[in-house]
């Protein structure tokens, strides 16, 4: 629905946005965007795994395999303070520009 | 890779829950990456400025350790973990760096000065009343077996002072290569019972 543009224009803040709430794993993450957005929005393996490398390169997130009981060992991903940083400010400037887009292509005046 | 395999095996076990047969979960699990060609390139692409090669081999290996073992070696893992992603975060902003690593050695080499002042100023002070009125004597007569030069007193000749009239206390540092003739070895007598700053504090009449 959306093009590639757009979704790899927002795929950073919608990883991060989802670690805010807590730790997850790269399956979750993909999961969830899908749910969440009525299956509008997809990430596939091949996009969302360099992202999710490229955030932990950055320092933004950070990645730390746990075993939890009666499940396998994964990689669980958390914000770190930069990325939480990074991500207040991203919300700020996805929101401005949205606000912007709407008072462009607002009703016309005479 | 082994967060990619992670993943890939996620989507397996999903095929399996929806009811596939394990041949069609694989095929599904198969089916999300379709050129990995294109993915090793991107890839390399995202992880071009880190080192590769030995230290993430002997890192994969300390954490497969780690996850057999457990407890201290999870531990070990995890701080080696914090030890790359810190040593990463500062390599890659060099200016910040360089600052911190010149604030840390002069903060130190300044702390170590001052220390170094007042610890040769106030703390190794002599352990007497009256510093001040403190007087070093060097005699500079023959070698006749009172005296040798060089801040250096024969046992008679430190006993004659002692007992002079205008001299209100003596005392005198033994030194560990001392020598003595005397059949009593006096020095070492003198040395036990009689430690510098107990020597200085006496009153004369007391020897």
């Amino acid at each position: 629905m959306f093009s590639a543009e757009l979704k790899k224009g927002s795929s950073e803040m919608l990883i991060l946005s989802l670690l805010d709430a807590r730790p997850r794993h790269g399956y979750e993450i993909g999961k969830l965007i899908e749910a969440r957005s009525g299956g509008r929005l997809t990430f596939a393996l091949p996009t969302l795994y360099p992202t999710l490398l490229r955030l932990e390169n950055r320092g933004w997130i950070k990645g730390r395999w746990v075993e939890r009981p009666g499940e396998r060992r994964r990689c669980f991903y958390r914000l770190t303070p930069e990325g939480r940083r990074k991500l207040a400010e991203q919300r700020e400037t996805w929101k401005a520009f949205i606000d912007t887009v709407k008072a462009v292509m607002g009703p016309s005046r005479a | 890779m082994r967060e990619l395999s992670s993943q890939l095996e996620d989507f397996y076990r999903e095929g399996l829950a929806r009811g596939m047969t394990e041949s069609d979960a694989d095929a599904y699990a198969r089916a999300q990456i379709t050129d990995w060609t294109q993915l090793a390139a991107t890839l390399s692409d995202v992880d071009r400025p880190h080192a590769r090669g030995h230290v993430d081999r002997w890192s994969e290996t300390l954490d497969d350790h780690a996850r057999e073992r457990r407890g201290w070696w999870l531990m070990v893992a995890d701080r080696w973990q914090d030890f790359r992603y810190a040593s990463r975060r500062l390599a890659g902003q060099p200016g910040f760096t360089i600052v911190m690593v010149l604030t840390l050695a002069l903060g130190i080499g300044a702390n170590t000065a001052i220390f170094s002042i007042i610890d040769t100023l106030l703390l190794e002070s002599l352990p007497v009343d009256h510093p001040r009125e403190l007087a070093l004597l060097n005699p500079t007569g023959l070698r006749n077996g009172w005296t040798t030069g060089n801040l250096t007193w024969s046992y008679p000749a430190y006993r004659g002072l002692r007992d002079a009239q205008h001299v209100a206390a003596v005392g005198i540092h033994v030194r560990q290569s001392a020598h003595t003739h005397h059949r009593a070895d006096p020095w070492s007598t003198w040395r036990r019972r009689c430690p510098v700053q107990r020597v200085l504090d006496l009153p004369r009449q007391q020897g």
